[in-house]
C-alpha cells in the first residue's frame, strides 16, 4: 500500500510540456468549479485476518460505485464530499450451530462512506484523500430463511489516482484507482474503475 | 492554505492506519505431556507441604526475593510479585522426585518461557513422597528459558514458611472471568475457558459480565457492541442485541476462537469443574434482571446439589439495573453485591458493598460495613504499589485485579 | 510504523516542494521566515518572542481504553531567540484533567534552507479527578526529554521534525490518604513530531503537526493506572494560530 502511495505521489508531480515543474502564475484570475464526480468500480478486499474460521482466505472481490462533489478553485487544491456503497465481501460458508447441525450461510459486509476529501489536480491527473465515517451493515441469511443485519458505523480513509480526458467542454471520462483503509476493521480495498465527471458550475 | 487541506488530510490519512495492538505472545507449556506420563499425581497431603512462601536462592533477582507457590492436583503454579510473574508448572512424583514441566509468563507484557523445576530427594522429594514434614527447607530447583538469553538460566526456590491464609477469609478476584483480552493469556476473556484458567492464575473468586441477546439470553460478554476487540470476525458488526442467541451460536467466534457462553452454561461449569468460591455477576443487561436471578437461584441450589460452598452475587452497577432490582418481583431473594453508595447498599440490605478503588480506603464506611455483616470487595486494583498499601493499611475482604497473580503473590507472601 | 513515518515525510515534503517551485521573486526568506514561527528551531534574531494559541487532541491507545477515545485539550506554545544559535521553547497544555508544562532550550545551525540541532525540555504533568464523582484521585510527574530536531525551509513554509525521548524522573500517584513515589529516571519512551507551519490566511500564520508517541506511561492515560509494559502509540494532533 505505501509502494503505490508513493508511486502515486511521484506520478502526480505537475508538469508543463517541457518536462519542468509547474509554476502558479499569480496574475491568473481564480476560476472556480463545481464538480460531480460518478465512479463505479471493480475491487479486491484484503482482511488482516480471515473473517470467519471457515473462510477459504482473506481476499474478496467486490464491487463500489461512488460520487464525489468537488469544490474546484483553480489552484492545486479542490475540497468536496464523497460517498457511494462498497460491497467488501461476500461469503457462501458451511457453519454447524451448538447442536452440530449444518447451517448454509451467507455473509457480506458493505459499507456508505461520508467523507470530506481533498484533491490535487496537475494536469489531466487528479490524486486525493478522503476521511469519514463508514456506515457498515453485516447482512447474514441462514439456510436461505433466516435473514438478519446489523449495522455499526467506523472510522476510514480513501485514496484515489485519476486520469481525466476531456470529451466535451463539461464533460470528462476516465480510469481511476483507489483504496480503502478500515483499520479498526482490520481490511484494506483496492479498486480499479472508470469514471464520469461533469463541470456543474463555473463562477 | 493551498497545501494546508493536503497535508491536513495526509496526516489524518496517517492516523487512519496508526493503530497500538499489543504483542503477541507465544502460547507454551514445555514438555508437560510427557512429565505426566512417567508420574504419578500429588495427592492433597503432599500438596500442602509443597505449596509455601519461598525465597529466591538463585542469583539472579529476576523474581525477586520472595515468590508464592501453590499446589492442586498435578498443577504447580508460582506467583510473583516483581514484573508480575507466574509459573504454570505440571508433573508429579517419581520415586523419590518431584517433576515438573510448564512455562513462565509475564503478565503486563509479552514475556514468555519455558521451565524446568525438580524437588530431589535429597532436598525435600524423600519427605513428600514419604508424605511427612511441613516442607522447610525444601528447594524447588530447575532452569527457565528466558528470551533474551542464549542459554536457559538457572532457578532455585527454598521454602521458608507456609503460605498466609486470613481467618476470615479473602477474596482474589479476578476480573472478567479471569483477566482481559490484553492480558493474551491464550483464552479469551468472559469464557468458560478463562474461568477454567482463573483457578490457575491464584483467583479464589471471578466477576463475569452480563449482556442480553436480542431474544432475551443472557450471555456473558462485556461491551455492549462487537469489535475487533473482543471478536474475531469483521461480519460481527453493531450491537450484541442485534443478535439472537442461535445467531452468535453459528457467527461469533471470540478472539481465540472460542464460542460465547450463556450465564447458565458458565455458572454450570464453574460450580462443576473449578473450586472457586466466589462469582460476581456484573450485570449490564438491567431489563434481563428477573431472568438473571432465576439463573442465579438455580445455580445456587446446583451447588447446593453438589456440595460446593459458592457464593453467587447479583452485582448492581449503575442505577439501571438499580431501579429494575426495586421493580423485580424477585428482590431480596438471592444475594446482592451493589457497587453504589452505602445508604443503597443499606436499603437492598446486600450481602457485599464494592466501591470503587479510586476512593480510597474509606476506613471508617468500610468498618461500618463490615459490623452490618456485609463483606466489602474493591475494584478494579492493578497498580502493585496500591494493591500493597491497600492490603497493608486497607481492611477489605476482597480485591477485584486483572493481575490475580499478583496479588496471589503479595497476599500469600504477606510482603507487606 | 517506520515505512508510515517515512511515507508521512514524502507526502508533507510534495506539496511544500511544489509551492517552492511556485515562487516567482526570490526574497531573502530569512528576515522574515522563520521569525514568525514558534515550533521551528531553525536561529531567530536574539530576544525575538513568538507566542501560538490552540488546540491538541491525542487519541490513547485502544489497549489501555478498549475503544478510541479522544483527549482534547487548550495548547499553548512559545519560543524565546537567544545568542548563539540557541532558542528557548515552552508548552502548556491543559484539558483540566491533565496539565501539563514544558520548558526547555535548543541549539541549531544553519545549512541554507536546512538546519539541524538539539535540545533539551523538562516537564512538570499534574493530573487531578478529584471533582469527578467515583475519583479521590490525583497524579504528578517530572518528565525530561533529550531531543534532536530538524527543519526544512520551502519559501515561507517551515517543516519541523523532532524526536524525543521520554524520561521519567518521578511519579507521584495519590488516592485518597495513600500515596505512592517512584523517583528512578525511568526511560518510558519516544516520541517523533513532524509540524509545519506557514501562513494561513493574510497575516496569520499557523502551525499544524502530529506526535506519534510510544510510551509505556502516557501521561494523558494518567488516571487509567496503566500497568502495560509494552509501549503504546498515541497520536496527538496539535494545531495553533500564532500570534
Amino acid at each position: 500500500m505505501e509502494t503505490l502511495l508513493a508511486a502515486m505521489l511521484l506520478f502526480c508531480a505537475p508538469q508543463d510540456s517541457s518536462g519542468l515543474i509547474m509554476r502558479r502564475d499569480s496574475s491568473m484570475r481564480s476560476l472556480y468549479r463545481v464538480e460531480a464526480t460518478l465512479m463505479g468500480a471493480i475491487q479486491a478486499t484484503r482482511y488482516a485476518d480471515k473473517p470467519t474460521l471457515v473462510s477459504a482466505g482473506t481476499l474478496f472481490p467486490g464491487t463500489s460505485f461512488g460520487g464525489r462533489l468537488m469544490w474546484h478553485p483553480d489552484h492545486l487544491l479542490s475540497v468536496g464530499l464523497y460517498s457511494g456503497y462498497v460491497t467488501f465481501s461476500r461469503e457462501h460458508l458451511s457453519l454447524t450451530d451448538e447442536k452440530g447441525s449444518p447451517q448454509d450461510v451467507t455473509l457480506d459486509l458493505t459499507g456508505i462512506p461520508v467523507q470530506v476529501v481533498v484533491a490535487m489536480q496537475p494536469g489531466n491527473f487528479q490524486f486525493g484523500v478522503g476521511l469519514g465515517v463508514y456506515f457498515l451493515t453485516s447482512h447474514t441469511s441462514v439456510n436461505n430463511t433466516e435473514r438478519f443485519s446489523s449495522s455499526d458505523y467506523t472510522y476510514g480513509a480513501t485514496t484515489w489516482l485519476a486520469y481525466d480526458v476531456r470529451l466535451t467542454s463539461f464533460l470528462t471520462v476516465g480510469p481511476e484507482i483507489g483504496v480503502h483503509l478500515l483499520s479498526h476493521t482490520g481490511l484494506t480495498t483496492g479498486m480499479v474503475g472508470l469514471r464520469v465527471k461533469v463541470d456543474l458550475l463555473t463562477y | 492554505m493551498k497545501s494546508f487541506g493536503v497535508i491536513l488530510a495526509s496526516m489524518v490519512l496517517i492516523l487512519s492506519s496508526c493503530i497500538s495492538e499489543l504483542e503477541p505472545v507465544a502460547n507454551l507449556s514445555g514438555n508437560a505431556d510427557s512429565i505426566l506420563a512417567i508420574t504419578t499425581p500429588i495427592d492433597s497431603t503432599r500438596r500442602s507441604i509443597i505449596s509455601g512462601v519461598y525465597v529466591v536462592d538463585s542469583p539472579s533477582r529476576r523474581f525477586g526475593d520472595t515468590v508464592a507457590v501453590q499446589s492442586r492436583g498435578s498443577l504447580i503454579t508460582i506467583f510473583t510479585v516483581k514484573d508480575v510473574v507466574y509459573f504454570a508448572m505440571r508433573g508429579g512424583l517419581r520415586d523419590d522426585s518431584v517433576l515438573l514441566s510448564g512455562y513462565w509468563r509475564g503478565v503486563q507484557g509479552p514475556l514468555t518461557g519455558v521451565a524446568q523445576l525438580s524437588i530431589q530427594p535429597g532436598e525435600g522429594g524423600s519427605d513428600i513422597a514419604a508424605g511427612k514434614g511441613s516442607g522447610k527447607g525444601l528447594i524447588l530447583r530447575g532452569e527457565i528459558d528466558v528470551p533474551e538469553l542464549d542459554r536457559p538460566e538457572p532457578l532455585v526456590l527454598r521454602k521458608i514458611e507456609k503460605e498466609f491464609e486470613r481467618l476470615r477469609g479473602f477474596q482474589i478476584i479476578a476480573h472478567r472471568g479471569g483477566g482481559r483480552n490484553s492480558e493474551r493469556l491464550g483464552v479469551s476473556e468472559n469464557t468458560k475457558e478463562m474461568m477454567f484458567l482463573s483457578p490457575v492464575l491464584g483467583a479464589t473468586g471471578i466477576e463475569i459480565d452480563i449482556q442480553s441477546t436480542k431474544d432475551g439470553v443472557p450471555i456473558v460478554f462485556h461491551d455492549p457492541t462487537f469489535t475487533s476487540r473482543t471478536v474475531r470476525s469483521p461480519y460481527l458488526i453493531g450491537k450484541v442485541s442485534n443478535y439472537t442467541y442461535k445467531n452468535l451460536q453459528t457467527l461469533a467466534r471470540l478472539i481465540y476462537g472460542e464460542r460465547i457462553p450463556t450465564l447458565e452454561e458458565a455458572l454450570i461449569a464453574v460450580i462443576d469443574k473449578t473450586e472457586l468460591s466466589m462469582i460476581w455477576l456484573d450485570v449490564k443487561a438491567a431489563h434481563l434482571t428477573d431472568s438473571i436471578i432465576g439463573i442465579q437461584k438455580r445455580a445456587i441450589e446446583h451447588a447446593k446439589f453438589k456440595g460446593r460452598n459458592i457464593r453467587i452475587l447479583f452485582g448492581i452497577p449503575d442505577d439501571d439495573v438499580l431501579n429494575a432490582y426495586r421493580r423485580s418481583p424477585l428482590k431480596g431473594t438471592s444475594p446482592v453485591l451493589c457497587e453504589l453508595d452505602p445508604h443503597i447498599v443499606r436499603e437492598l440490605d446486600a450481602d457485599v458493598w464494592a466501591p470503587r478503588f479510586t476512593l480510597g480506603l474509606q476506613k471508617e464506611l468500610v468498618a461500618e460495613m463490615q459490623k452490618e455483616g456485609r463483606d466489602v470487595y474493591v475494584w478494579t486494583l492493578d497498580d502493585t504499589g496500591f494493591m500493597i498499601e491497600y492490603l497493608r493499611d486497607g481492611d477489605f475482604d476482597g480485591i477485584l485485579t486483572n493481575y490475580p497473580t499478583l496479588l496471589a503473590a503479595i497476599f500469600r507472601t504477606r510482603i507487606l | 510504523m517506520i515505512r508510515w513515518f517515512a511515507l508521512s515525510i514524502l507526502i508533507l515534503s510534495m506539496p511544500v516542494a511544489l509551492q517552492a517551485q511556485d515562487s516567482e521573486t526570490s526574497v531573502n526568506q530569512d528576515s522574515i521566515y522563520p521569525s514568525r514561527y514558534v515550533y521551528s528551531t531553525r536561529p531567530v534574531q536574539i530576544w525575538d518572542f513568538k507566542a501560538a494559541i490552540g488546540g491538541a487532541i491525542t487519541l490513547l491507545p485502544q489497549p489501555l481504553t478498549e475503544s478510541p477515545v479522544p483527549a482534547p485539550s487548550i495548547d499553548l506554545r512559545a519560543r524565546l531567540g537567544l545568542p548563539l544559535n540557541f532558542m528557548a521553547f515552552g508548552r502548556a497544555t491543559s484539558n483540566i484533567a491533565t496539565s501539563f508544562v514544558q520548558s526547555g532550550l535548543a541549539w541549531s545551525f544553519v545549512l541554507g534552507d536546512f538546519s539541524a540541532g538539539a535540545g533539551w525540555s523538562a516537564a512538570y504533568m499534574y493530573g487531578n479527578l478529584t471533582f469527578v464523582d467515583g475519583f479521590n484521585t490525583s497524579q504528578h510527574r517530572w518528565l525530561n526529554y533529550p531531543m534532536v530536531t530538524g527543519t526544512a525551509r520551502f519559501d515561507e513554509v517551515i517543516l519541523t521534525v523532532r524526536i524525543e525521548a521520554e524520561l521519567m524522573t518521578s511519579l507521584t500517584k495519590r488516592i485518597e490518604t495513600q500515596t505512592i513515589v517512584s523517583s528512578n529516571n525511568v526511560y518510558t519512551g519516544s516520541s517523533v513530531t513532524i509540524a509545519v507551519e506557514q501562513p494561513f490566511w493574510k497575516n496569520t500564520q499557523v502551525l499544524f503537526g502530529t506526535t506519534f508517541s510510544f510510551s509505556s506511561n502516557p501521561y494523558q492515560s494518567w488516571f487509567l493506572y496503566n500497568t502495560f509494559k509494552d509501549r503504546l502509540l498515541s497520536t496527538e494532533f496539535f494545531m495553533a494560530f500564532i500570534l
